[in-house]
């Protein structure tokens, strides 16, 4: 399930990947945060090579939609894809072929 | 895109069933509680139920969109020039391009091409590499987008006949180096472009989520309309009986159609346009002993410019225009010139026509170039090639990817040299897919 949860609005994000180094090929990385309330996006976009890492950064500064991105080169492509937030939440994981990971970005006390 | 999203929110309401109020009867403890029994977790209210409903629905499309358009423009072989990969021919009989630009191959080209003259048939090879793409390197896409259009150095040499004199040297080497300034920023350009229109796309889902969120505050029976959406209902008797309104909660697939055309075009716009350094280096007998005393050497620098105009959509037919001006600098090696060497100034005009197809494009180049100079012993005119304007045209067909037939040919309008017709093939290395 891509959906992982809510961030507080207000939140610093980052997102790291790490693209094994039996990788065939470079892996794309892409962070967005869209406001709800037609209030605008902002978005990172970066490439991967094996054996590398490369962290996108964004504020999650309203209510709205974190979605993050992982294009591998093939299916079998793998690394460990980790979500942090200044206040604390920590998402870590292994994943292998392309990744969605979605945030509810929502109001403290919602 | 945001009248996109404006016309979603306007979608959802307008599926509502009219009449259909009802008070806010679900409070976000409520949507928490329903967020557990599906399987979502369960830290948040009806805003992050909404979204995790959108999501859920809306994922397959995007990791469809992801393999149709996000890998296609980040990986090295799709951010690389998506016009032809043709050594440089410029001031050379094996020319592959009438009026000769800067665009450098984005890795390594190589071409052979059989070459005709009154003086009879000839064969050159030309062989180009990218040093740039080697130096720069692949690490992101916007350095492989920049270095892939950056420079490259070009070496020719006949194929046949290295030594006709018998002088223990090759008759004829050309050094070309192109260098394209235009290319520095092309490849922060294309990756802020894409990473932008992956945030439309999230607007899009927001604009959704929030349509939904609504309706799940209202809904008469939550559960049931929870998994009525996540079923991808999107409309009916049921829906309206559970949700108290029909909503469409999946993005549309013309959307994500819309996405794919935007960034197709982006690419097709970063390649029409380039300016930059044409240096030529010429040793021996450029004429490939078709004029008598040819032998010297020759130093151009000069500067190029293009620009295409790109259709409003892709796959549609491209025109433009080409410009070079330079100065030649010409030595020749007849030790009875006490002042052999003559500076040239060197101009072409060209229009060009491009017919994208499924591999490179179909290229038309057709213009006048011309030099003109003073030569020391007007008798060798002929030899410095001065004083000459020429009429210049050349067809490249595509057969692969990488690979195209190109005939071209030039014929004298002023002065005494020789026609020129030529076919070649070239051999373009791309760089690695995903």
């Amino acid at each position: 399930m891509s959906y992982k949860g809510a961030i507080t609005a207000g939140s610093h994000v980052t997102v790291t990947l790490t693209v094994d180094p039996s990788a065939s090929s470079p892996a794309s990385l892409f962070a967005g945060f869209a406001r709800s309330g037609g209030g605008g996006s902002q978005s990172e976009g970066t490439v991967v090579v094996p054996g590398s890492n490369d962290t996108l950064a964004l504020d999650a500064d309203a209510k709205g939609m974190l979605q993050v991105f992982v294009d591998m080169a093939i299916q079998p492509d793998s690394g460990t894809l980790q979500v942090l937030t200044n206040e604390g939440r920590a998402d870590e994981a292994r994943i292998a072929g392309d990744t969605v990971w979605t945030y509810a970005i929502v109001l403290d006390g919602s | 895109m945001r009248k996109q999203c404006v016309g979603l929110v306007l979608l959802g309401f307008v599926l509502s069933a009219p009449g259909a109020a009802y008070p806010q009867q679900n409070s976000d403890a409520d949507c928490a509680a329903v967020m557990a029994e599906v399987g979502f977790e369960a830290d948040a209210g009806c805003d992050a139920l909404g979204i995790a409903i959108v999501d859920s629905l809306g994922q397959p499309l995007i990791l469809e969109a992801g393999r149709g358009v996000f890998a296609r423009e980040f990986s090295p072989q799709d951010v690389q020039p998506r016009i032809g990969q043709h050594p440089a021919g410029g001031g050379s009989l094996a020319n592959t391009e009438a009026i000769p630009s800067v665009i450098p191959v984005s890795a390594a080209a190589a071409s052979l091409a059989a070459v005709g003259t009154e003086a009879g048939t000839d064969a050159l090879v030309a062989l180009s590499l990218n040093p740039s793409i080697f130096l720069g390197g692949l690490d992101s896409a916007a350095s492989a987008a920049t270095n892939s259009r950056l420079s490259d150095l070009t070496v020719f040499v006949p194929v046949d006949g290295l030594d006709r004199d018998e002088d223990g040297a090759v008759d004829y080497l050309g050094v070309r180096l192109r260098l394209n300034a235009l290319a520095a920023g092309l490849g922060r350009d294309l990756a802020e472009e894409a990473a932008s229109k992956f945030g439309d796309l999230l607007e899009s889902q927001v604009a959704l989520a929030d349509t939904v969120e609504l309706v799940l505050r209202d809904a008469p029976d939550l559960p049931a309309c929870v998994n009525t959406l996540l079923d991808g209902s999107t409309g009916g008797a049921e829906m309206r009986t559970v949700c108290g309104k029909e909503v469409l909660a999946t993005p549309p697939p013309n959307q994500i159609e819309a996405f794919r055309r935007e960034l197709e075009i982006l690419r097709h716009e970063i390649d029409s346009e380039y300016f930059g350094l044409d240096v030529r280096l010429d040793f021996g007998d450029p004429t490939l002993g078709d004029v008598p005393g040819a032998e010297g050497t020759r130093i151009f620098g000069g500067l190029g410019y293009g620009k295409r105009f790109v259709a409003p959509e892709p796959g549609k037919r491209s025109a433009g225009f080409r410009a070079h001006l330079g100065i030649r600098s010409v030595t020749l090696d007849d030790p009875e010139l006490t002042e052999g060497s003559d500076l040239q100034v060197e101009a072409g005009l060209g229009f060009e026509v491009v017919y994208p197809t499924g591999f490179e494009p179909v290229r038309l180049v057709v213009g006048l170039d011309g030099r003109f100079g003073d030569p020391p012993d007007e008798a060798l005119e002929d030899a410095f090639e001065a004083d000459v304007v020429m009429f210049r045209g050349s067809l490249s067909v595509p057969f692969t990817t990488s690979n195209a037939v190109t005939l071209s040919f030039g014929t004298p309008l002023m002065g005494d040299v020789t026609p020129v017709l030529s076919v070649s093939t070239n051999f373009g290395l791309l760089l690695p897919d995903r």
